[in-house]
């Protein structure tokens, strides 16, 4: 019914229409706010970097609400760098998503008077910014940055100790200097491969073999540390674990090459040390690749602002929540977290405790009641009366909690630890057999004879199936939207047997919530009333209904409409004769009644979906053989519902509180069951940590997620089959590729015992154990993800039965409804 | 033959001076971040066609 209108800025259907003076349509005033900024700089060029619609749209926070950022205690907190005229502070930029926000951002100084230089980070997506702190205050940048589309996500871990460093630079350092070592000792040991009549001159022999010693020296030394101290450590923990033969593995080889080097003027073995270590440090750098945007330990620093205003001498003054005491009074506003456990003094308390328990309806708390800490208000202005210091608070004790300190929790052995365990007997048992044997027969040759055996088992390609294996699954699973935290916990996941859903946010949509209406008929102009009544209006159940009827809505606005919505009391609209009332009848009633010109229409309920997919998921786990539990937070009001869904045999908990599930993962851990929790929000958090895989489940651009082992976004819970199966069915890969090196080092200790292990023997097979384990790993993991993601193709394609929800509509309305 | 020994010290300190480059970027922070330069290789060229358009405007 109406021709389609793309937003000169978000590029997107413009429902309502805002124009600016030249005439250009934007379909909110967040886009065109953007477009502003940009064409008054001579910043359009954006657009042409610009693909498909942009995602960001200007922020409706008020250059006063980033004031807190200048005052003294918060500054010198934020910066890394302060000088009189240069200061450099880092930002968290959540909405970077193309190489055009990273053009923008790069040019930053163009917008800014007194921006030295930034620079993006896009992975981590950070902006790095230098600034001219006599030109420019750090509030003035923060607003700058929102008002352009990109809100600094400033909380409580911005301030915390970060290392600054990258960690990867200690590893590529050590693979640059053991690749060049590797290198030239090749290039120095080639000669002696070629010279098989010993024609050589003896003295260039020693020089190629001294070159050899001083590079490898310098691998034992310096590139392989992390082995040497790794290896000392699990001694000192009395824990063998594959570091012990890697170490035994290079002291021999070292050993037995100096002698050669020195004392028998021998072709040496200095190659295959050095190659060796070059390939464990690249399995490594391959296994840690990781995803600098994810964080999985995330506390609850993360969720809490850095400020609130407290009470001072009559005036707010913005104070560091961690300074903040009991009994202070403090103001929040429309968004503010409720810092700690708080009493309501005054306003009209609508608080979102979405991220506490996953619950988005809105909590309306009377005064003198209690507000919990990581509540969000909404509406009005509010003033608290602090009843616990943060760190006091009901939710932030449950991260000081047990299962918060790591060491709590037994380490979890890997099959490489498991394996090493039987591996370095296994050797040292063939190698005094092989030694006794030699001792009768030809005692010279004893020690030369034990060396080349425990030379030739040195695990490198075992040690390398492992991080091949779980690190390619690791990444091809992160490219179908399944992040996983690293590979221990991916190979955790293969052992699960056990696993307990959340309800809220996990099971049922926290967004997606299906609208009944009941009563009268609605006329086309009724409806077409009521989609103008809600469109202003930011409120979820105004935003329901504004979704439902959004196709009667006018193409242009009337001009004189009355549009005013208090907060709890609902929303009053005027336009041409006709009076609407869109709220509810009594506060604790549920339902929203719809009154056109004095006449009760009807009633709006909204009823919570359950996910698309869920039922079906349950029962192919129990068809596989799965312990499923359900814990919820909330009543039992849902419980035939959720009968419906899990069926029989299926223990389901309602009323309970975050520890009680903390409590039941671990009941089920000391029955030896390997228990996977999926969960959402804070009160899951205990749980997700104390569980063996901890599966958070996030909506919002995978920002807001507790601690966990991997993160998902909701429409992804259906393909937990299949990403249990390809984790099982890696675990059966590196059993493959343990029977590979398995069979070289056969081989090896064949020639090795034999005493015909030759340097040129061992630089061949070494090498070509490693690439082949490489190889089979890396075509073994495709093909097991490619089996069982064909499945998963389709199964997305049929479960992506709602649209996905366009952010910008969001962003508008917040606006209208602050205006 | 023993030229080679000359030659051998001297190919071992050209590898070392690509060696000592490759510390260097590491250190300087060049392999922090290995994807955003990828971003930005497009921009500075339309940039100054940008520029280029306008000045060919005034004259």
């Amino acid at each position: 019914m109406s021709h389609k209108l793309p937003c000169q800025h978000c590029n997107s259907d413009c429902v309502t229409k805002v124009y600016n003076e030249s005439g250009e349509v934007f379909c909110c005033t967040g886009c065109k706010q953007v477009y502003e900024i940009l064409q008054n700089n001579n910043l359009c060029d954006y657009y042409r970097f610009q693909e498909g619609t942009s995602k960001v749209v200007g922020s409706s926070k008020l250059l006063d609400d980033y004031r807190y950022l200048d005052t003294e205690n918060i500054r010198k907190q934020l910066l890394r760098f302060q000088q009189s005229d240069k200061a450099n502070v880092s930002f968290y930029l959540p909405t970077i998503h193309c190489s055009a926000c990273v053009w923008l951002l790069e040019r930053l100084p163009q917008l800014q008077q007194g921006v030295l230089q930034s620079k993006i980070d896009f992975l981590r997506k950070e902006v790095d910014i230098w600034f001219n702190p006599a030109q420019v205050q750090l509030s003035e940048i923060a607003f700058l940055l929102g008002q352009v589309g990109y809100e600094p996500k400033i909380d409580l871990e911005s301030v915390s100790e970060k290392a600054s460093k990258n960690p990867n630079r200690d590893l590529y350092l050590r693979i640059g200097v053991a690749g060049f070592c590797f290198g030239n000792i090749m290039l120095a040991s080639f000669p002696t491969y070629l010279d098989t009549q010993n024609s050589m001159e003896p003295y260039l022999m020693d020089v190629f073999s001294y070159v050899s010693f001083a590079l490898a020296l310098v691998v034992v030394v310096y590139a392989a540390a992390p082995y040497w101290k790794a290896a000392f450590m699990s001694l000192k923990m009395r824990h063998l674990d594959l570091n012990i033969p890697i170490v035994l593995g290079m002291s021999v080889l070292f050993l037995r090459s100096t002698y050669e080097v020195f004392i028998a003027h021998q072709a040496s073995y200095f190659d295959t040390l050095a190659g060796f270590v070059f390939f464990m440090l690249l399995g490594k750098w391959f296994q840690q690749k990781s995803y600098d945007n994810l964080r999985f330990d995330r506390d609850y620093k993360s969720f809490f602002p850095l400020s609130a205003r407290k009470k001072i001498n009559d005036k707010w003054i913005p104070t560091p929540i961690t300074q903040l005491q009991k009994g202070d009074e403090i103001q929040l506003q429309h968004g503010d977290l409720v810092p700690a456990d708080a009493v309501l003094q005054e306003g009209i308390a609508q608080i979102d405790y979405s991220f506490v328990t996953g619950e988005s309806e809105r909590v309306q708390v009377n005064k003198g009641d209690l507000l919990y800490a990581g509540g969000r208000q909404m509406g009005g202005k509010i003033s608290l009366l602090l009843e616990k210091a943060l760190n006091q608070s009901y939710l932030i004790k449950l991260w000081q909690e047990v299962p918060f300190q790591s060491s709590n929790k037994p380490l979890y052995a890997t099959l490489t630890d498991k394996i090493s365990k039987i591996f370095v007997p296994v050797v040292l048992s063939i190698s005094v057999i092989v030694g006794i044997y030699w001792y009768f027969n030809e005692v010279d040759r004893m020690w030369e004879i034990i060396s080349a055996v425990l030379i030739i088992t040195c695990p490198c390609a075992l040690l390398l199936s492992s991080p091949i294996i779980w690190g390619n699954i690791l990444r091809l699973l992160a490219a179908k939207g399944i992040l996983i935290k690293d590979t221990q916990a991916l190979e955790q996941l293969s052992d699960i047997d056990f696993i307990v859903f959340d309800k809220t946010g996990t099971l049922t949509e926290v967004q997606n919530a299906i609208l009944q209406y009941e009563g009268a008929p609605l006329s086309e102009e009724e409806k077409s009333l009521i989609a103008m009544a809600t469109v202003q209006s930011g409120h979820p159940m105004s935003r329901s209904i504004f979704e439902k009827f959004k196709t009667y809505m006018p193409e242009k606005m009337p001009e004189d409409v009355f549009f005013e919505e208090r907060v709890g009391a609902g929303i009053h609209f005027n336009v041409a004769r006709h009076y609407i009332f869109i709220g509810k009848k009594e506060r604790s009633e549920n339902g929203t009644i719809i009154v056109i010109d004095g006449k009760e229409k009807g009633v709006f309920l909204q009823e919570r979906k359950i996910r698309t997919g869920i039922k079906s998921l349950i029962n192919t786990l129990k068809g596989l053989h799965y312990k499923i539990a359900m814990l919820s937070g909330d009543g039992v009001q849902d419980e035939k519902m959720m009968e419906a869904v899990f069926g029989e045999n299926v223990p389901l908990k309602f009323a309970c509180s975050p520890y009680d599930k903390l409590n039941f993962i671990r009941e089920k851990q000391e029955k030896n069951h390997k228990v996977m929790m999926i969960g959402d929000g804070l009160n899951d958090a205990g749980a997700l940590k104390q569980s063996d895989f901890g599966l958070a489940i996030s909506e919002q651009n995978l920002q807001f997620s507790p601690a966990s082992h991997a993160i998902i976004e909701g429409n992804n819970l259906v393909k937990m089959p299949e990403v249990l199966a390809i984790a099982k069915g890696g675990k059966k890969l590196i059993y493959g590729a343990l029977l590979i090196s398995l069979l070289y080092n056969v081989v090896g200790i064949y020639v090795a015992s034999s005493g015909m292990l030759s340097p040129l023997f061992a630089a061949i097979i070494m090498p070509l154990s490693s690439v082949s384990v490489v190889i089979y790993g890396m075509l073994g993991s495709n093909i097991l993800v490619k089996k069982y993601y064909s499945h998963i193709a389709r199964d997305i394609a049929d479960s992506l039965t709602f649209a996905p929800q366009k952010t910008s509509t969001k962003f508008s309305l917040d606006i209208k409804t602050q205006v | 033959m023993s030229v080679i020994v000359i030659l051998i010290v001297a190919s071992l300190l050209v590898a070392l001076i690509f060696l000592g480059a490759f510390l260097w970027a590491v250190r300087s922070g060049q392999y922090d971040d290995d994807y955003t330069p990828s971003l930005r290789i497009f921009h500075d060229e339309t940039i100054n066609k940008q520029h280029a358009n306008k000045s060919s405007e005034h004259n």
